[in-house]
């Protein structure tokens, strides 16, 4: 049975998690003002869903440790601080958790289920830290950030079933490349 | 050697970056917020920040009424006042963040012993967005000149704009891994800095200012609670 171990990244890792990274910021650049001028939660992981799963998926099957998909949220993280301190938090434990339990269910990455649920999971995550950093910095209470639960459940399934499509069509891209030995 | 520069402290700007917004969303409903908005104003003028507050004005007045016009379709005229507020926090906020020259936030991460795969991680990110706007902007050019539509068909589209892309990020990231290794560079070892970020007179007289002020206004709003 494939167990479960942490492997040392080399400079190659971290260089190709970084643009991984970059490419991340800018593929859902153009929903950042989605996310900004929402006011109830859901919408922000809706729409980033789909974007960060397909460019974190070609990461994830290019470097196949655990961990990685940590250091894709950490380089994130640290950027958005610079322009919104809360998104830093948000996409710390919104890749922590769903790396976490991608790595549970799976042990490594080298099944692509891990890779599909990791990555296809991860707007999903951020869910929770998004609720309390509101509730800390904004005083909003639960009930008030959901809003309607009926339009609050359909963007959280749309976030989960995004993010998976996302990674899958990412795998797809990945295939297609280890098919022509590029990767 | 220290360089004389007018920047703040990489490491302090980003701290008080972080406060000025924080602070910021927490005082949007005080009825003083413009007060706090223009004692920040003051006092980056005063530390010439001029240049960078008059880049950062279209983007607070448009993204500002943007915000409030979009609030105003669910909320009263004061949530869309409290949205223009946050705005306006986030651009104080961006002041400071925007001044932190990237380069000089890793060497100041190195000196404070920061791991150095956050370092280079964080560089190459700020780096290479920059980049890869300009490669993507090739690539559709490219779609573009070859007559495929996102609208007419998106699935073609998409593979042949991310194929080019992700070749383009591997063979980036190998370039730019090779170019890092056979200069020495490993994510375990210590490396030497070319400039050291020093604690000048200047941060510290800003950074007095700008905790008085921010002393008040939290007292202010304690007071009123």
């Amino acid at each position: 049975m494939k167990s479960f171990r942490f492997q040392a990244f080399t400079v190659k890792d971290i260089v190709f998690l970084a643009v991984i990274t970059a490419v991340t910021l800018l593929a859902s650049g153009p929903f950042a003002p989605i996310v900004m001028t929402a006011s109830k939660i859901g919408p922000q992981a809706f729409a980033m869903a789909l974007p960060f799963a397909l460019v974190t998926s070609i990461g994830l099957r290019k470097v196949k440790k655990s961990g990685s998909l940590l250091i894709i949220g950490i380089f994130s993280g640290l950027v958005l601080l610079l322009m919104a301190p809360v998104m830093f938090f948000n996409q710390f434990t919104g890749s922590l958790f769903s790396e976490s339990l991608a790595l549970l269910l799976f042990k490594n990455y080298e099944n692509r289920k891990t890779v599909l649920m990791s990555s296809g999971l991860f707007a999903f995550f951020t869910l929770p830290s998004t609720a309390v950093v509101n509730i800390l910095a904004k005083g909003k209470s639960i009930s008030e950030q959901i809003g309607n639960p009926v339009t609050f459940a359909l963007f959280t399934l749309g976030a989960i079933a995004l993010g998976l499509i996302g990674a899958m069509i990412g795998n797809k891209i990945a295939d297609e490349l280890q098919k022509a030995g590029k990767m | 050697m220290c360089k004389r520069t007018r920047d703040i402290h990489p490491i302090l700007s980003l701290i008080f970056s972080l406060l000025l917004f924080v602070m910021g969303l927490l005082f949007v409903k005080e009825t003083w917020f413009w007060m706090y908005a223009i004692t920040f104003s003051v006092l980056f003028l005063l530390f010439r920040y001029e240049k960078l507050m008059l880049k950062l004005i279209p983007f607070v007045l448009v993204f500002g009424l943007v915000m409030g016009s979009l609030t105003l379709i669910n909320g009263s005229m004061q949530d869309a006042l409290y949205a223009i507020y946050r705005v306006l926090a986030l651009g104080l906020a961006g002041v400071l963040s925007m001044s932190i020259r990237p380069i000089r936030l890793v060497r100041s991460l190195n000196q404070l012993r920061v791991p150095r795969w956050i370092s280079l991680g964080l560089l190459i990110v700020i780096r290479f967005i920059q980049i890869f706007r300009e490669e993507i902007r090739r690539i559709r050019q490219a779609i573009a000149l070859r007559g495929i539509r996102f609208a007419s068909t998106p699935a073609l589209w998409s593979r042949a704009f991310f194929i080019p892309l992700t070749v383009r990020m591997l063979s980036i990231s190998e370039g730019l891994a090779t170019s890092l290794e056979t200069r020495g560079f490993s994510t375990d070892s210590e490396g030497s800095s070319f400039e050291v970020i020093c604690f000048k007179g200047r941060d510290l007289a800003f950074s007095i200012l700008f905790l008085t002020c921010l002393t008040v206004y939290v007292y202010l709003f304690l007071r009123g609670r």
